[in-house]
């Protein structure tokens, strides 16, 4: 994968296969203190401590219903974070959630490139009616968080319905804009 | 965050969808993107993308979502479109292709048969079980 918004893309859609109801997202990109730290979180059914040592050997995925247990999301994402002298910290806890870290020097030559991020984000929650995701996105000068459970709140009984609507779309468009 | 103004967004939206929904013909279509790390990989990301673009274009009433895998690595990106129970799998799947398929699959109610994948289970295929 050549964009750091495809690896969080694939880990968001693993918290979306853990019945996630709500997945935070964070980007934070500090020049100043030469880091770059990208967090995706989830309150879905979490992992046992067993399945977690096996969660990042690429012979393992949680699907029973494959003959074919193959899963390469946490490996690829880890080995990124490590090719960029990084640090990759896997925590769940089976009922709570799964947190998922990578934090790599902010000079590396190794790094893929952010990509477009906001876009990707802007799909999942278009492709997502009955998710909530909270997405940070943070660097030396600015600091921009999404949400999008007050605009459910606001929606009401109507919120899933018209979820993907395109004056809702047009509205999220807006406030994922990040001036960066 | 600007709130005031989903106030208005709402009842617009609404309006629009009771109109949609007056339309017999147009229920229940769902279309699910396979977005496991291999489909990611070969673009499923723009596959969804222009799909949300396109239902939004030719004003379809579809529930467009994603999944993991569908376990059909070989021929990714692929997407399911759902008519009620029935189901037709697509593989390969291009940007550019994806008007057609909604024109055909959707608005025509055909089977775009240059780009179906045939798996156990959708349309004209009994489950694998029978």
């Amino acid at each position: 994968m050549y964009e750091l918004s495809l690896f969080v893309l694939d880990l968001v859609q693993n918290s979306i296969t853990a019945d996630a109801k709500l997945i935070k997202i964070w980007l934070f990109e500090f020049k100043t203190e030469n880091l770059v730290s990208i967090t995706v979180a989830d309150n879905g059914k979490g992992m046992s401590e067993e399945v977690i040592t096996k969660a990042i050997d690429p012979f393992m995925t949680s699907k029973v219903e494959r003959k074919k247990k193959i899963g390469l999301g946490l490996p690829f994402f880890k080995q990124l974070i490590e090719s960029c002298e990084g640090k990759f910290r896997l925590k769940s806890k089976l009922g709570i959630g799964t947190v998922v870290t990578g934090k790599f020097p902010y000079n590396n030559i190794d790094q893929p490139p952010v990509g477009n991020l906001e876009e990707t984000i802007l799909n999942l929650v278009i492709a997502n009616p009955k998710i909530d995701f909270r997405f940070t996105r943070k660097n030396d000068e600015n600091n921009k968080v999404f949400d999008t459970r007050p605009v459910r709140k606001m929606l009401g009984d109507d919120a899933e319905s018209i979820w993907q609507s395109s004056e809702l779309k047009e509205w999220f468009r807006n406030e994922l804009k990040f001036e960066i | 965050m600007k709130l005031d103004e989903l106030k208005a967004i709402r009842e617009k939206a609404s309006a629009k969808l009771e109109k949609r929904n007056a339309d017999a013909s147009q229920a229940e279509w769902k279309i699910v993107v396979s977005m496991g790390t291999s489909g990611i990989l070969y673009g499923a990301r723009e596959i969804l993308k222009t799909i949300i673009e396109e239902v939004e274009k030719l004003e379809l009433n579809v529930l467009v979502t994603q999944s993991g895998s569908f376990g059909l690595d070989d021929i990714e990106p692929v997407c399911a479109i759902y008519h009620n129970d029935e189901k037709v799998v697509y593989g390969k799947l291009k940007p550019e292709m994806i008007k057609e398929l909604l024109e055909t699959q959707i608005v025509n109610g055909k089977i775009l048969t240059s780009y179906r994948v045939a798996v156990p289970g959708d349309v004209g295929n009994k489950p694998a079980s029978e």
